[in-house]
């Protein structure tokens, strides 16, 4: 948790100012590298995949805040991206998909689901914060699948109006690979921003503290229930943000997006990537969405695969992929040094 | 104290039973504006329970609790805290990765209401981190902010506790044997620091070092088995035939 504590979390677009020491500079050169890289080589499909790696991405950030800094462990967060996924396919057919107004709506959706399920499930502890917030989620499908004539029932949504990005003097529409790679991807950046700040805030530390001891935080004077809605607040809107862009990937959305199967998902997604590290999120939602979609093609047991992905990081990297590589490449340098 | 001012603390009647346990019966005790009350008893008296009950994190089976003439029988433990009242743990209850002034900071912005902040928070998080560190330079521990609690010996953990409760600036202080396990210079210079850095301060002491406890306290109150045997000055308590028996054959006299 420390690498996350002692950052200041800000990146700037232009990674020019010279206070900065190297290193971060170097990370957002490459960042940003890496992030141009599929622009010049990838094709119209495997942007809209890469787009939707990062909203789904975005939505396991979200869980992170409550997994790896509340220990809070929700089966519904499901409900907190695919409603706001409905929400927005939804609004989009009366109010035009004007990607703030749906961003507005999305944020609105996910932060409602995120105040329901705290009501719901704001006094309980683990595991029944657990099977209630299952419980919640379950509802919310069943609404979604049953109520045909607002969701489309088991057909779910499709052929939305084309997103669009108002600036000052032009309307860009945002229904090609590139333009939702990059409306994915400044909504990744700003999601993260957004978390990291969160958990390096006050209001952070104090969530990270319901985690480890409970009593010590009410002996303190912080009110466990209020740090635990404010931490269910900021990450149903991060997750309804994501959501909100979801539908206008594939032109899609289905009753699988409120599913527990999906929170099921995300957090098979964050523990891959690395629970409380925030960025592993992505990692993760990569990890797990390019098994589904190359090794599918091969195979239908693709969740064989990923089943398996998931026992060996448990198993030997527990704290993720990528802390996992680093302590295992950081030994190997450890022991060059020495010998 | 003057007539119509409320004790700082009342405890009216309280009892509490576990199952078929009865560990509290008709326990009653006031603590004067700025007095210091010793809570002295053998293992299992119930000292701990009193706390426990006085601090909200249980409620009692009968009787009532008034913070400054307030009922607070029933609130919450963090709604106590902020009202004033704060305690300390029996066994440490910082977080031992956390640095000793994020410990300190935790508690500070607690107390100053910016514990919740996200956006726009920077100043406070400064300024509790500057009341941390005031608080460590008083206490003479400030070379060891940067150290994990973790990393510091027995006896700065136990004062780092005490600085903790510190930095809610309670109006009542409980304290849960904060010398146990010190020798006794530690146990005194802890006592020191409280006394020394709480200003205006009510304060309930749970210690067994009975020197300790009369030495600094107004006035000692005695549990047994769940009662209140007695409550008194220290040289009253001394004599006290009850309060001797209850400490089975440990000659009350003889100590301080
Ligand atoms: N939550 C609980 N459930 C059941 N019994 C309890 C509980 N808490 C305390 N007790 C019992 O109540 C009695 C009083 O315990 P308490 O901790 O208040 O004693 P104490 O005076 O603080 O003792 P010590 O000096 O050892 O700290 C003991 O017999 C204890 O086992
Ligand atoms: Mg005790």
């Amino acid at each position: 948790m420390s690498s996350i504590a002692d950052g200041t979390g800000r990146v700037e677009a232009r990674p020019a100012s010279e206070r900065r020491s190297l290193p971060m500079t170097a990370k957002v050169a490459l960042l940003a590298l890496a992030a141009a890289i599929p622009l010049l080589f990838a094709g119209d499909y495997q942007l809209r995949f890469l787009a939707e790696i990062l909203i789904i991405g975005t939505a396991v950030l979200s869980l992170d805040l409550l997994v790896g800094f509340g220990g809070l462990v929700s089966l519904g967060h499901a409900v907190f991206f695919g409603g706001a996924a409905y929400a927005a396919a939804i609004a989009a057919q009366t109010l035009g998909a004007d990607v703030v107004v749906m961003l507005a709506v999305g944020i609105a959706t996910g932060m409602a689901s995120a105040l329901l399920m705290g009501v719901v499930v704001m006094r309980t502890i683990a595991l029944f914060f657990l099977i209630l917030s299952l419980i919640v989620g379950q509802i919310v499908w069943e609404v979604v699948f049953h109520w045909r004539e607002v969701t489309g029932g088991a057909d779910g949504l499709r052929g939305f109006p084309v997103l669009t990005l108002h600036t000052g003097f032009a309307t860009i529409p945002l229904n090609n690979g590139v333009a939702l790679y990059l409306a994915a991807l400044v909504l990744a950046l700003a999601a993260y921003l957004a978390a990291r700040s969160f958990v390096t805030a006050p209001i952070g530390r104090a969530l990270l503290g319901t985690r480890e001891r409970q009593l010590r935080m009410s002996a303190l004077g912080y009110s466990i229930p209020r740090i635990r809605l404010m931490a269910l607040l900021a990450s149903g809107a991060i997750a309804g943000a994501a959501g909100a862009l979801y539908p206008f990937v594939n032109q899609y959305v289905g009753p699988n997006a409120v599913h527990w199967t999906m929170s099921a998902m995300m957090i098979i997604m964050l523990v891959i990537g690395g629970v409380g590290s925030l960025y592993g999120a992505f990692i993760g939602s990569a990890i797990y969405l390019g098994i589904q979609t190359y090794v599918s093609s091969y195979t239908d047991r693709w969740q064989l695969v990923v089943g398996l992905v998931f026992v060996l990081t448990v198993m030997i990297m527990p704290k993720g992929v990528v802390a996992g590589l680093k302590a295992a490449f950081g030994r190997r340098k450890d022991a060059e040094g020495r010998s | 104290m003057s007539a119509n001012a409320a004790p700082a603390l009342a405890i009216e009647g309280v009892a509490k039973s576990f199952g078929g346990l009865k560990v509290l019966s008709d326990v009653s005790v006031t603590l004067g504006q700025g007095e210091c009350l010793g809570l002295i008893g053998p293992n299992g008296a119930g000292k701990t329970t009193l706390f426990n009950i006085v601090t909200g994190f249980l409620i009692p089976d009968q009787g009532r609790v008034a913070l400054a003439g307030e009922d607070i029988t029933r609130a919450k433990p963090d709604v106590r805290v902020r009202a004033g009242l704060v305690r300390t743990f029996q066994k440490s209850m910082a977080f031992p990765e956390l640095s000793v002034r994020e410990n300190l900071a935790l508690a500070a912005r607690s107390r100053s209401g910016e514990g919740y902040g996200w956006f726009g928070s920077r100043k406070a998080v400064v300024a509790a981190d500057e009341a941390a560190d005031e608080l460590l330079t008083r206490a003479q521990l400030r070379e060891r902010a940067e150290l994990p609690v973790a990393g510091l010996s027995y006896g700065e953990q136990r004062i780092v506790d005490v600085l903790v409760s510190l930095a809610m600036r309670p109006r009542v202080l409980l304290l849960d044997e904060p010398t146990a396990g010190l020798s006794r210079a530690e146990g005194e210079h802890l006592i020191e620091v409280v006394r020394t850095l709480g200003e205006d301060l009510s304060t309930i002491l749970i210690a067994h070092d009975l020197d300790i406890v009369f030495g600094v306290c107004d006035r000692v109150a005695v549990l047994d088995l769940g009662r209140l045997i007695a409550c008194d000055t220290p040289d009253a308590i001394k004599a006290h035939e009850g309060a001797q028996a209850a400490y089975l054959g440990a000659s009350l006299g003889e100590a301080a």
